[in-house]
């Protein structure tokens, strides 16, 4: 009779350590698996961030376009582009419309948050007001992108 | 028996302890991740005549509530409220006056711009974002 309690105990003991453990573990797994995809949207927005070259931006005084190709490897969403000559810049700001998209496809929708800015695309983007484009010819037109992601500084070169 | 149940009991105890501490730290650092604004400032070692824009993006995937932008300039310690424009993410703008702080919240994807004063040097110039729950500084010439 002593014999058969003393494993029941046994039993007992060895059930609570394999449920300690248990909840330990799974624990551990859940607490991994939530820095794993904290880390990853974190890495994700990294890369989405990386648009290499975003200045290859020129503006056309004769057409009055601002021309802004995606060198990004994430695409961007919700793309706004803001100018402003740097001689009077809070009198000329203004966000610039979009006229096109890079492809036929692709038209004028970029601020659409379901059509992402993408690799290689090419927005044409109206010239702001006559004061702005006066800032053009004199290269002294300030403008950056905003995106969901990322704001940065354009590098802008005029088309001589 | 009595023994036994006690240590079940212990054991299940003190892991629902352990598994609760772990949550909460990822969900503080998981906030900690989500909130984020990136500061761009103009180059601290340039020879300006004319004011340069401050851009202040909200990068992160929550809203920066009860949002206030402040200044500093080199060896003045007095904040300053900047006037500026604030750009949501349908291209709208709004103007904000010095007075407008703080702004209700600061929602992703959205940013604020701003002009500092013509100067000769921005190396000093501090800009701070200061939310609910939320701090961010960068000083102009000091790396992050």
């Amino acid at each position: 009779m002593r014999g058969i309690s003393n494993v029941i105990t046994a039993l007992f003991v060895v059930a609570a350590i394999l449920i300690a453990a248990y909840a330990t573990m799974s624990a551990y797994v859940r607490h991994t698996s939530d820095l794993a995809s904290a880390v990853k949207r974190v890495v994700s927005r990294q890369i989405r961030a990386t648009y290499v070259s975003y200045g290859t931006s020129e503006c056309n005084t004769s057409a009055g376009v601002l021309k802004v190709t995606y060198t990004g490897i994430e695409p961007e969403y919700l793309v706004r582009v803001v100018c402003y000559d740097v001689a009077d810049p809070p009198s000329t700001f203004c966000v610039l419309p979009y006229i096109t998209g890079g492809t036929n496809s692709m038209s004028a929708q970029y601020l659409d948050s379901s059509v992402p800015f993408l690799r290689d695309v090419e927005l044409n983007l109206m010239a702001c007001p006559a004061d702005l484009n006066a800032a053009c010819a004199t290269d002294k037109l300030g403008c950056y992108v905003i995106g969901t992601y990322k704001a940065q500084k354009l590098s802008v070169e005029k088309v001589s | 028996m009595a023994i036994v149940a006690l240590f079940y009991t212990w054991a299940t105890a003190s892991t629902t302890q352990v598994s609760s501490a772990i949550y909460t730290d990822a969900a503080a650092a998981e906030q900690r991740i989500l909130a984020s604004v990136a500061i761009l400032t103009p180059p601290p070692i340039n020879i300006w005549d004319s004011n340069q824009p401050v851009i202040i993006h909200n990068n992160g995937s929550v809203p920066i509530v009860n949002v206030r932008v402040i200044y500093t300039k080199p060896g003045d310690p007095t904040p300053i409220a900047p006037s500026g424009k604030l750009i949501d993410v349908d291209g709208n703008v709004f103007d904000i006056n010095s007075t407008d702080w703080p702004l209700e919240a600061l929602s992703p994807g959205e940013a604020i711009i701003f002009w500092l004063p013509a100067d000769s040097s921005y190396s000093g110039y501090t800009i701070t974002v200061i939310g609910l729950k939320f701090e961010k500084s960068v000083t102009i010439g000091v790396a992050e």
